[in-house]
């Protein structure tokens, strides 16, 4: 196999986790969407954006089969937050799951659009073409999550400043209040 | 240009995806504006967190022997010669959406049972298979659609020779958001995606062939609603054009976005 399809197949079970909260189903919506990839090959466009068209598939099989996955979801709940490597220092592993929290709390719709773009690294024009939706709504949807993220994570400002309001989301202040 | 900044363009800007000139632009005006610069630093933050949410959550080593087993049939897959023939520009990128559905229904796309065809006339059966099958494939692949604009949405206009604007569906929260041209088996229709807010998707087609008229030419009562594939259908006409609207509703939610289309279309 091609390393091209490898990354491809490794970044759709990273944003298949994020959807499904659970590494097991993440990996039946990856095969389904293989499976889809698969019969409707001869769809693909030449010269098109492999990755993207996988992630519209994907998309939609997790949309098509969201009373599933949701059901299975509530089951087996996946705590994004603890999935973070253990390679990772505890501080940066504090940051991050501090980050993640905070992604968790995010309406689905903005969460899929942020993760997309900020962690898959489609641009919003792929992103439109992958979700079905309008570019324009991309855009705002983003706006809308970064700023919502911006203020879960303590209403930081520039960069730099953001020591002095930090949060533990979910426990109490690193300052004590 | 405008020197207004939007969030999107700072985004876009630490992604590198904006234009050029705008981009130099952006570059100047943050050269004379603080607080445009401190707005491009927390967009830097963000990302900067963000990116190592996508490092800590990377997937890595062998892929799962099921996975990788799909995935090779879907590099052979890829690798056989493609049913899109290599065209390219306005016109030939219509021929191309043609060309795949005349393929599809060549193999039989077109040919699949319904689940409920004794509530569907015999002659009204085609226009409803063609709907939903156009509805499963804008499901599928929504980027061979063109995003909704004036200009794509001018030149159905001028493909049809008919004033096709999109109607209003945004009582249901549907939005048009993709504009497509499908061949059929009675020529050319023209289509109109709609999502919601879910990522829903109802599909509207409409067909200006005589044929496609004709074969709803003695149904009272239109809009009529059934049940084709699992998907809601309702298809009806105005003169000189016959429409089906398809999508995964319920039959009174598809009923009623069908008479709202019908009202507007008849406008």
């Amino acid at each position: 196999m091609t390393p091209d399809i490898v990354a491809h197949i490794q970044g759709l079970r990273r944003y298949a986790r994020f959807l499904c909260r659970d590494v097991a189903e993440a990996d039946d919506l990856v095969q389904e969407t293989l499976e889809r990839a698969i019969a409707h090959a001869g769809q693909f466009r030449p010269g098109g954006d492999l990755r993207v068209w996988l992630f519209a598939i994907l998309h939609n099989a997790f949309v098509s089969g969201r009373r599933a996955y949701a059901r299975r979801r509530t089951e087996t709940s996946m705590d994004l937050a603890s999935a973070v490597s253990v390679s990772a220092t505890q501080e940066s592993r504090a940051e991050l799951q501090r980050v993640l929290s905070a992604i968790d709390r995010l309406p689905d719709e903005r969460r899929r659009v942020l993760l997309l773009v900020a962690v898959e690294g489609l641009t919003t024009d792929e992103v439109a073409v992958a979700l079905g939706l309008p570019v324009g709504t991309v855009r705002s949807r983003l706006a809308r999550a970064r700023d919502s993220l911006r203020q879960l994570l303590g209403g930081r400002g520039p960069a730099g400043s953001r020591s002095a309001t930090m949060r533990v989301v979910g426990g109490r202040d690193v300052d004590g209040r | 240009m405008s020197t207004v900044v939007e969030d999107w363009e700072l985004g876009a800007l630490i992604d590198g995806t904006l234009p050029p000139g705008r981009t130099d632009e952006i570059q100047r005006a943050l050269a004379n504006a603080p607080a445009l610069r401190a707005r491009l630093e927390a967009f830097e933050a963000d990302q900067a967190a963000l990116e190592g949410v996508g490092d800590a959550l990377a997937v890595s080593g062998p892929l799962p022997p099921a996975i990788d087993a799909l995935s090779a049939r879907l590099e052979r897959s890829l690798a056989r010669p493609s049913r899109w023939p290599r065209l390219s520009g306005p016109v030939p990128q219509v021929a191309r959406y043609a060309a795949v559905l005349v393929v599809g229904a060549a193999l039989g796309w077109g040919a699949a049972a319904s689940q409920d065809q004794a509530a569907v006339p015999e002659t009204a059966l085609a226009l409803v298979d063609e709907a939903t099958e156009i509805h499963q494939t804008a499901a599928l692949a929504p980027g061979f659609a063109r995003e909704a604009s004036s200009a794509t949405i001018g030149l159905l206009d001028s493909l049809f020779a008919r004033d096709l604007e999109p109607p209003d569906l945004s009582e249901w929260g549907f939005h048009v958001a993709r504009v497509d041209v499908v061949a059929t088996d009675d020529g050319p229709a023209a289509v109109f995606a709609y999502t919601d807010a879910d990522a829903h998707l109802v599909t509207l087609v409409m067909s200006m062939s005589a044929g496609m008229i004709a074969s709803l030419r003695g149904e009272a009562d239109t809009p009529r609603v059934t049940t084709h594939d699992g998907l809601a259908v309702s298809y009806g006409q105005v003169p000189g054009l016959a429409f089906a609207i398809v999508g995964t509703v319920t039959e009174a939610r598809i009923l009623a976005i069908a008479r709202r289309v019908e009202v507007a279309l008849s406008a």
